[in-house]
């Protein structure tokens, strides 16, 4: 008992992953810069009044407030949603945040997602998830003591590890929830995922009538993938060649599926299983690329 | 970085804060797994606490990947003649298909909502016994696609615009024993409607 509390005690103080939440901040925070920009060029018809999707209001109350994009009256003002969002989330990649700021990007970002479910991916849902634990990304220096220090280290390491929990989820769930069709064992998933033209490329058909030995492998591989995730993502000595299939997958939602927000938030999201010590070089390169460009 | 004399929490409320933590997932995970399998009373406090702002679905290409597609369709008369019927979705493809990273994706989901929910209007008024175009045009899928074709399609500023007609053309792929991959086309059309000037 005395050991196991000692474990804790040490978990609470150490600062290790202090550079992969800021790494991981940056990461999500540019796909998302991304997003919102090419959204916002179909904006009107994203969230504003030229809306082409049923929407959908059946909440009451506080929750109210996730749909609010869904209220006609609410909608010719999407900007004051969106504008913000993208502000703070341009400050966010200079390492300005703090907890107010990352409350609020959490909070639009649910408005923003809610106010049009056409374009939501499982990559969205969980990005909501990830966005609400980042809240609790505090920022303590290895100076700073006291019980104030002690309750934002301890927030901040379950918000990381939390958003570890949420990824393996996401993984899992989306197994599980396979072990109920019959072609992701049968190994013709692949080759129907992407023998419609709008998820793949024209002519798929001609190039694809019937399932290959490539597709039959990768339909096993990326089901194991999904499977094992939750598991092997805790081994360390298997932690990166593993990430790095779970890269190519997502790289191949990019470029063959055309999922380019699904793929690059899974990818982004990713950056929170870095280990210290590279994320750390990772963040000593970015800022050196900044004072370069301040000299 | 690690300094072992720092001070932490009391117990009591770091296990407060373990305590948080675990619930939460607790309550994510019933949502997301306890449908089939745990008491009613429990899952609903579980979808209420996750629903809105936990809401999670992760059955992405799950049971099975999708083995249908739908496509909205309509056509106008004008000057007493049908046009052809238009595609309006397929300009945006062409823009995911030469730009993985542009915005034509995410228009061609939103424009393929209006052909999902015009495929399930379809189901919707086959429990009809007679529907009346009353019944029809109050479809959600239909108001939308209304809304297109009056509104932002390349008709909505004909002053000569007289009927207009919409339509779901479902894709539907399936595997022969042979292994190879077969395609049927079923096309529902919706009643036209006249314009009112």
């Amino acid at each position: 008992m005395r050991r196991l509390n000692d474990i804790w005690v040490r978990w609470q103080r150490h600062l290790d992953m202090l550079p992969v939440s800021e790494l991981f901040i940056r990461a999500i925070y540019l796909t998302l810069i991304w997003s919102t920009i090419k959204l916002l060029l179909i904006g009107d018809v994203v969230w504003g009044e030229e809306w082409l999707h049923v929407r959908y209001t059946p909440f009451g109350n506080i929750d109210r407030f996730a749909m609010i994009l869904n209220e006609a009256v609410v909608r010719p003002y999407y900007l004051w949603f969106a504008l913000p969002f993208l502000a703070l989330l341009i400050g966010g990649v200079i390492g300005r945040h703090n907890v107010f700021t990352r409350a609020v990007v959490w909070y639009l970002y649910v408005a923003l997602h809610f106010g049009n479910v056409e374009i939501s991916t499982g990559g969205h849902h969980l990005y909501q998830q990830l966005l609400f634990f980042h809240i609790l990304f505090f920022r303590v220096n290895d100076q700073e003591d006291g019980m104030w220090a002690a309750a934002r280290r301890m927030l901040h390491h379950l918000g990381f590890y939390a958003i570890w929990i949420n990824i393996a989820l996401l993984y899992f769930a989306s197994a599980y929830w396979k072990t109920f069709g019959e072609m992701w064992f049968n190994g013709q998933a692949m080759l129907m995922s992407i023998s419609f033209e709008p998820y793949s490329f024209p002519g798929i058909l001609d190039l694809l009538p019937s399932n290959t030995w490539y597709l039959l492998v990768g339909t096993y591989a990326v089901f194991a993938y999904q499977l094992l995730f939750a598991v092997v993502i805790w081994i360390k000595p298997v932690r990166k060649p593993f990430l790095l299939f779970g890269l190519l997958f997502h790289l191949s939602i990019v470029f063959i599926v055309g999922l380019a927000d699904f793929g690059l938030f899974m990818i982004a999201s990713y950056s929170i299983f870095l280990a210290p010590a590279d994320a750390r070089k990772l963040m000593e390169r970015l800022s050196v690329v900044r004072l370069k460009r301040k000299q | 970085m690690q300094n072992s004399r720092k001070r932490t929490l009391p117990s009591w409320l770091s296990w407060l804060f373990v305590v948080i933590f675990l619930a939460h997932f607790s309550a994510i995970f019933i949502h997301q797994f306890g449908k089939n399998t745990l008491p009613s009373l429990i899952v609903e406090v579980a979808d209420r606490y996750a629903s809105p702002w936990f809401y999670q679905n992760y059955e992405m290409f799950a049971p099975e990947p999708h083995t249908q597609i739908n496509k909205f369709v309509y056509r106008v008369k004008s000057h007493g003649e049908w046009s052809t019927w238009k595609d309006p979705v397929y300009p945006h493809l062409q823009d995911l298909w030469s730009n993985r990273f542009g915005n034509g994706g995410d228009m061609y989901r939103i424009i393929g909502g209006i052909a999902d929910k015009l495929y399930e209007g379809q189901h919707l008024i086959g429990f009809l016994e007679a529907p009346t175009q009353a019944q029809w045009f109050s479809l959600p899928g239909f108001l939308v696609a209304e809304r297109f074709v009056l509104g932002q399609s390349p008709f909505a500023t004909d002053p000569s615009l007289e009927v207009f007609q919409v339509g779901v053309l479902t894709e539907v792929h399936r595997m022969t024993e042979a292994g190879e991959l077969r395609v049927v086309y079923v096309f529902q059309a919706y009643p036209e409607k006249v314009v009112e000037q």
